[in-house]
């Protein structure tokens, strides 16, 4: 079996194992033989009620969110990454976080209360948001005869930057609906609830698929412009699809669950570490490495300080440093960058 | 099997000329070895071909259909360049790169085809990297680097192929090699071979025609005795030669005559 | 099509099969969601319509209608103010879950913590296994608690006394969904004649004597409490004019140049948990030593838990105001 494969699996299953280990874990303790008796025999397990309305309406959402947020953030900052020919890009470099507080902070300013298919404004919002900053961001950045992946990078700072300004003001002029907008930005995956899983579990796997297809022209896009050019490559239909996919996976993290920043930049690091530059194997190990990061920090987040939960951001911060590091540091990794 | 032509093609950067009314015909079977002076327009031609540059005017056609009603895929099918530069890129192995070969002819989201494997393994064969081709691209070293990005323009199996100074780099051995594999893959298969040179005796030993390039114009184009004539190499290149004909090949040798070393053989014949 | 057809067998059959357990797995979820969802949507009818006349009805802070068909006897509460609130309607036995914040009375102690005072630090995971059936929050900065706990048909009820009128509707709303009226309106008649006695002491002082207040909320940066705040409101009830009448929010950011040009003669900072108020720091401020306040030593620290919240013991901060501020007529209150 091909070595890149093993690899991938043998993340793919550590996943997996740590996804049901985390439904034992939280601010109330419930021991993993009742979680797999519960998963096993559902109404017939021994389990009080208050316990299985843990294990069904609260943590299992929350799970499958933090694996496919982790997922979806670090196959996105692949694609950035590989966009820009830079190993520090991250999802939100082309204004994807601050027209998410935009969206999010129209909806609690106006008192939004329209809900699609389930799904409240509050995860629209920043969704719509996202996606319309980055599409200003793609059209101002494309304009002119030198359009260039630079010009993209700099329409993101300047757009972003004023983006974010105006989020401030508005949360100024609104001081009592603030505190709501605030918590959002930080980012959190407690709200996760059945309806949020079903519109990640689309837009995900649809953002993923369409990056994963892009695989070998990512490959041969970090070649140069004029050397992909020469294999066949349309460098605006490149752009284009890729800013599509890697945006639209963005958009389901942060209507999912706010902006969680580090996931979508360290993740493509420590995949590429493991098991190389590849695309069509570094972009499913990338969103693998991902949802671990965001599923053990966010068993962590809501248990290290019970009843109160940690922002899960600086879980995720403090974990995969660590990991990253030693991986850079070890012999038998290193010159794999 | 295609043929190539282009039709009074002009190009200039803003308000610089850079060349004009280039026309030139390519059979099928044909290498052309582009030579002239540094910025003469060698390079600027060729990526005018490959379509990476937009000519100022002019007209290129492919098989009598113009070069810009192909899309960026289907130029890439029939046509494969090897550019003179090129970013290191990130760390894949030397069957990979020459495997991104293979992207404008493979579908989305498909795998390599045994077919798109034997074409790889072939042009590594060719270009002898197969034994190289699990290494990191980092660990390989210069020369080993043109042979493979020469792999991957034969792994795209195109018909016309431009290369740019495909020699650079390399030794005296991996020179003729490479030039000797060109040509015969170009007469084997019928390709269209369009290379810029600097080496004259190259050019004359391997290419069928050869074209000048000087004064923003294409002063000759012919088999290499029309073009390798003192009077046209002292207008491309401001340089005195004498011709005289290869011992083994028959083909015109050109040897550069510096004004100060006639002098010195000069007085040498006085004095004794 | 047919390329793809043709090269089938003969991919890369590891690629392959990675792609279809992919997509097994994400079939299983979409399955798995859609089941509950149809589960779901026979929810909504937990709370049923009223089979008899004594359902309790009741529009919150938000406008939303919240309907109790039972007394509720298991509350958790996520505000101090309301905590207190509920000891002091005689409800303490029956709350079961409080935030790190609610520290009174000391019964309040105590009771199961479910979090600190703020949305991240709440866990929803910990009220449910209280299994409350009803929830107090905050009406401004809790909202997402709201859906997660409408979904799980657990009543939940936003709360946020703005100014004292607010407490005692909030009071009344609490003695009306627990039984506890009597209760309720004994808490407002108490308070209200409270609030008269002090008024009436307040009185005393004319126009032109009353005085200029700054109420510092937070030092750095300088943040102060506006008009239509509840602290506000208690300043200008005790016979204070507030430097910074003029500002529309609640609490906000004010600069250090236009309180030194308004000149306070009265500075009440109250205590917090986090750092100690130190009365010397306020004359090395940068221009502040030539406000009156300062010069003649008129700050005052109140205490925190009581002036922060808008709750039974507002009027004890009231009173801490009046004897601070006006002691000369401190004699005409209750001692």
């Amino acid at each position: 079996m091909k070595r890149e494969l093993l690899i991938l699996l043998v993340a793919f299953g550590l996943l997996l194992a740590l996804a049901v280990s985390s439904l034992a874990v939280g601010a109330v303790p419930i021991p993993l033989v009742d979680v797999v008796d519960w998963m096993v025999n559902q109404e017939d397990s021994g389990l009080s009620v208050a316990q299985r309305t843990i294990l069904w309406d609260l943590r299992l959402p929350r799970i499958f969110i933090a694996c496919f947020v982790g997922g979806a953030l670090a196959a996105a900052g692949v694609g950035f990454q590989g966009l820009f020919r830079n190993v520090l890009a991250d999802p939100y470099v082309i204004g994807a976080s601050s027209g998410a507080a935009l969206g999010a902070t129209l909806v609690v300013v106006v008192g939004v209360k329209l809900s699609l298919g389930g799904l409240g404004a509050s995860v629209i919002g920043p969704m719509l948001g996202s996606i319309a900053v980055v599409l200003v961001v793609f059209v101002v950045g494309s304009l002119g005869r030198h359009a260039s992946a630079l010009t993209l990078l700099l329409a993101g700072i300047a757009i972003s930057s004023m983006t974010n300004a105006i989020v401030s003001l508005l949360m100024f002029l609104n001081d009592q609906k603030a505190i709501v907008i605030l918590s959002w930005l930080m980012g959190s995956l407690a709200g996760s609830d059945w309806s949020v899983v079903w519109v990640t579990s689309v837009a995900v796997p649809l953002g993923f698929i369409l990056l994963w297809g892009l695989a070998r022209q990512m490959d041969a896009f970090l070649l140069g412009d004029a050397a992909s050019q020469s294999l066949g490559l349309s460098l605006m239909q490149f752009r284009m699809l890729m800013i599509v996919g890697a945006s639209l996976l963005t958009a389901s993290a942060v209507g999912a669950s706010g902006i969680i920043g580090f996931v979508g930049l360290i993740a493509p690091q420590i995949a590429r570490l493991l098991i190389g530059a590849k695309h069509c194997w570094l972009i499913p190990m990338s969103s693998c490495v991902g949802a671990i990061i965001l599923v053990v920090g966010d068993a962590i987040a809501r248990t290290v300080v019970a009843p109160a939960e940690l922002p899960v951001g600086i879980v995720t911060a403090m974990l995969g440093c660590p990991f990253f590091l030693s991986l850079l540091l070890s012999s038998k990794t290193a010159g794999r960058v | 099997m295609s043929e190539l032509s282009t039709h009074q093609l002009h190009f200039s950067y803003a308000d610089r000329p850079v060349f004009e009314q280039v026309s030139m015909h390519l059979k099928p079977g044909e290498m052309l070895a582009l030579l002239g002076a540094n910025g003469a327009g060698k390079t600027t031609l060729l990526k005018t071909l490959a379509r990476q540059l937009k000519p100022t005017s002019g007209e290129i056609f492919l098989d009598a259909k113009p070069l810009t009603k192909l899309t960026r895929r289907g130029l890439a099918q029939q046509l494969a360049m090897m550019p003179q530069h090129e970013n290191r890129g990130a760390s894949l192995s030397v069957y990979d790169v020459v495997s991104l070969g293979r992207t404008p002819h493979c579908g989305w989201l498909m795998p390599l085809s045994n077919n798109d494997r034997s074409i790889i393994e072939q042009a590594l064969s060719s270009t002898g990297l197969t034994e190289l081709q699990n290494r990191s691209v980092h660990e390989i070293s210069g020369g080993e680097w043109r042979r493979m990005i020469l792999a991957r323009a034969l792994a795209q199996d195109a018909s016309v192929l431009l290369l740019d100074e495909p020699t650079s780099g390399l030794d005296l051995k991996y020179q003729h090699d490479c030039l000797e594999r060109v040509r015969n893959l170009t007469h084997d298969r019928k390709l269209i071979t369009v290379t810029t040179l600097h080496d004259l005796n190259q050019a004359a030993m391997f290419a069928d025609r050869l074209a000048l390039l000087a004064n923003r114009e294409l002063i000759a184009i012919g088999p290499p005795d029309q073009v390798l004539t003192t009077d046209l190499i002292r207008i491309a290149f401001s340089i005195e030669v004498a011709i005289m004909k290869h011992p083994m090949h028959g083909t015109p040798l050109v040897v550069p005559c510096s004004g100060a070393m006639s002098r010195t053989v000069k007085d040498q014949a006085r004095s004794t | 099509m047919k390329r793809i057809l043709r090269n089938w067998p003969s991919t890369n059959a590891a690629n392959g099969s990675f792609s279809i357990g992919f997509f097994v797995v994400l079939s299983i979820v979409l399955l798995a969601a859609c089941e509950r969802s149809a589960v779901e949507s026979k929810a909504p009818a937990a709370n049923p319509p009223a089979a008899n006349s004594s359902e309790i009805r009741l529009v919150d802070r938000l406008d939303r209608e919240v309907r109790f068909s039972k007394i509720p006897t298991r509350i958790v509460s996520l505000s101090p103010s309301t905590t207190e609130l509920l000891f002091a309607l005689g409800l303490g036995s029956s709350v079961v879950g409080r935030t790190e914040h609610c520290n009174y009375p000391l019964e309040a102690l105590d009771i199961a913590k479910v979090g600190s005072g703020t949305l991240e630090g709440i866990s929803r995971e910990a009220i449910v296994s209280l299994q409350p059936d009803l929830v107090l929050c905050k009406w401004d900065s809790h909202q997402p608690l709201i859906e997660t706990f409408e979904k799980l048909a657990i009543p939940i009820v936003a709360f946020g006394p703005e100014n004292i009128e607010d407490m005692f509707k909030e009071a009344r709303w609490i003695g009306s969904i627990t039984g506890h009226q009597t209760q309720a309106e004994q808490l407002v008649d108490r308070m209200s004649a409270r609030l008269e006695r002090l008024k009436a002491v307040v009185s005393k002082i004319s126009v032109q004597d009353r005085k200029r207040v700054f109420y510092q909320v937070w030092d750095a940066p300088l943040m102060t409490a506006g008009p239509t705040s509840f602290i506000g409101e208690l300043l200008t009830t005790a016979g204070f004019n507030n430097v910074f009448s003029d500002i529309a929010n609640r609490y906000t950011r004010v600069s250090s140049e236009v309180l030194v040009e308004r000149d306070p003669q009265v500075i009440f900072a109250p205590t917090t948990h986090s750092t100690e108020v130190k009365l010397e720091s306020f004359a090395t401020r940068p221009g502040w030593e030539n406000v009156t306040a300062v010069r003649e030593g008129k700050i005052y620290i109140i205490n925190g838990d009581q002036v922060s919240r808008c709750g039974p013991r507002l009027l004890d901060a009231m009173e801490q105001m009046i004897r601070l501020g006006y002691p000369e007529i401190a004699a005409g209150l209750d001692p």
